[in-house]
């Protein structure tokens, strides 16, 4: 941003942000402001304004461990992310759906409280499509409220909550699953699924050829979505050939069973993350980085790019999710 | 980051070297041990390359900044001390008034501190989070660069986080 090598004038250059202050330690400052205040000091100036919106607004140190510390405990909540920024929502909190929401910022290293959602949640599926994050299911609808907002859409930028209308026959409880592809979020129920075109508003049903092959943790990589099979593949369901294939070229780059795989889209690569070896009190985390292939009529290849211990955690851990996020 | 001041040391062994800084504010000098001075890295730069004369002139810092200064490095040239001691230590340094800290995060930056400056500019940020947004104009004579028309837009945008959202 500024010159931050010259440390010798004694006349340093005034700041827009913090006049008293050169601009890159303003932005010190400033970056490690909470974002649940960010709103409230967004009304110091224009400039203020914009560095606090800006995702450009250096951080002072990158977050390279996952998020160890969220004020409150939740079992079967599901984190989109957008950003910088990882959205914890819902799940159980002492065994009451929450409707909570809780922001990890990864630039700060900071847990912030979201705003609410209409209904408490547990094992709902969320999605992004277009910068809004998409909620369904996870709850009862035994009331009016919760029937009317069966489906919510959260705009990180106003903060706020919305009902997206939905037809009754979708409104299944729980939700084992979900994914975006090309603009439609899929989500998984005990039987069959729903799919929602979130550009079009329309509502459908999940193919029974998705149903069939989607085992748990799946991630899309170019309009492909990929789940590991628990038989020691990674497949790959292409929308339009309604046909889970087989991710080929791997074989010899990755463990035969990847217990508690999750995989996420990072960059265009597809990444997989496991437990691996269990030592004494502590377990491996593994990564693997993928490029992947469609390549006409033969399927789906992929080469294993790098594969390598990234986290050491401790033996009663386990992976809940992954999500990829921007720095 | 522990071994750090360790390897220091051992470079400057066997004797003791000291060096000499003077605030050139209130000509006010510090002496203090080579290897404490030069976690500075704007210290450490002159002295490698030799500019560094018997005293170090230290324009625009105060003496009362320059010894809080001193003290961090001293603390954490400590080898023996834990991390728990040292976060100790960093607080109370930091445990000062906002004009304060503003003299001291912009001294951790002229003398390249890094950890002076980060744990500086946390308390910084501490500080101006439960500000109104008025006192933060004036502490740090921001320039209020909204019309009032402006002003109300971004506070609508931002209503939800008005109403008494934590």
């Amino acid at each position: 941003m500024t010159d931050q090598n010259s440390t010798t004038t004694s006349d340093p250059p005034s700041s827009v942000l913090l006049p008293n202050l050169p601009d890159h330690v303003a932005l010190q400052c400033i970056a490690r402001v909470p974002c649940s205040h960010h709103p409230s000091l967004s009304l110091v100036s224009q400039s203020w304004r914009s560095t606090l919106k800006s995702p450009t607004s250096t951080p002072p140190e990158r977050s390279s461990a996952a998020p160890n510390t969220c004020s409150t405990s939740t079992s079967g909540s599901v984190p989109p992310s957008i950003g910088s920024k990882i959205y914890v929502i819902g799940g159980a909190v002492n065994e009451n759906p929450s409707n909570g929401i809780w922001v990890f910022d990864c630039r700060f290293n900071k847990w912030e409280m979201g705003p609410n959602m209409r209904v408490g949640r547990e094992f709902a599926a969320a999605g992004v499509v277009n910068g809004k994050i998409y909620v369904m299911g996870g709850c009862l609808v035994d009331n009016w409220a919760r029937s009317m907002n069966w489906a919510e859409i959260f705009d990180p930028v106003s903060g706020s909550w919305a009902a997206v209308p939905s037809p009754i026959e979708v409104r299944d409880k729980w939700m084992h699953a979900s994914a975006v592809i090309c603009g439609k979020m899929y989500a998984l129920a005990d039987r069959g699924g729903v799919v929602y075109d979130a550009v079009a508003g329309e509502w459908g049903e999940v193919s029974t050829g998705m149903d069939m092959g989607w085992r748990g943790r799946a991630a899309v990589v170019d309009g492909v979505l990929y789940c590991y099979d628990y038989l020691g593949k990674i497949r790959g369901y292409d929308v339009e050939e309604d046909e889970w294939k087989e991710l080929k070229g791997v074989e010899k780059g990755l463990p035969k069973f990847l217990c508690g795989a999750t995989m996420v889209n990072m960059g265009g690569k597809l990444c997989v993350v496991w437990e691996g070896k269990k030592s004494g009190k502590e377990v491996e985390i593994m990564c693997a980085e993928i490029e992947v292939q469609k390549e006409q009529c033969r399927g789906l290849s992929g080469s294993v790019v790098w594969s390598a211990m990234i986290l050491v955690v401790p033996i009663r851990s386990s992976i809940v999710h992954c999500a990829a996020v921007g720095l | 980051m522990a071994s750090a001041p360790e390897n220091e040391k051992n470079a400057s062994a066997p004797e003791k070297k000291t060096l000499t800084l003077k605030s050139m504010i209130n000509n006010e000098e510090f002496v203090v041990d080579e290897h404490v001075a030069l976690q500075s890295v704007t210290i450490k730069n002159m002295v490698d390359s030799d500019c560094a004369g018997d005293v170090i002139p230290v324009p625009t810092i105060s003496g009362e900044i320059l010894a809080l200064v001193i003290e961090y490095c001293k603390n954490h040239a400590n080898p023996s001390a834990s991390e728990d001691d040292l976060k100790k230590a960093d607080a109370g340094i930091v445990a000062k008034d906002i004009y304060t800290l503003i003299d001291l995060v912009l001294a951790a930056n002229f003398l390249d501190i890094k950890g002076l400056l980060e744990v500086t500019s946390q308390k910084i940020a501490d500080s101006i989070k439960d500000l109104p947004h008025q006192d933060v104009r004036e502490i740090f004579g921001v320039e209020n660069d909204y019309t009032p028309e402006e002003e109300a837009a971004v506070r609508a945008e931002h209503d939800w986080a008005f109403e008494g959202f934590p």
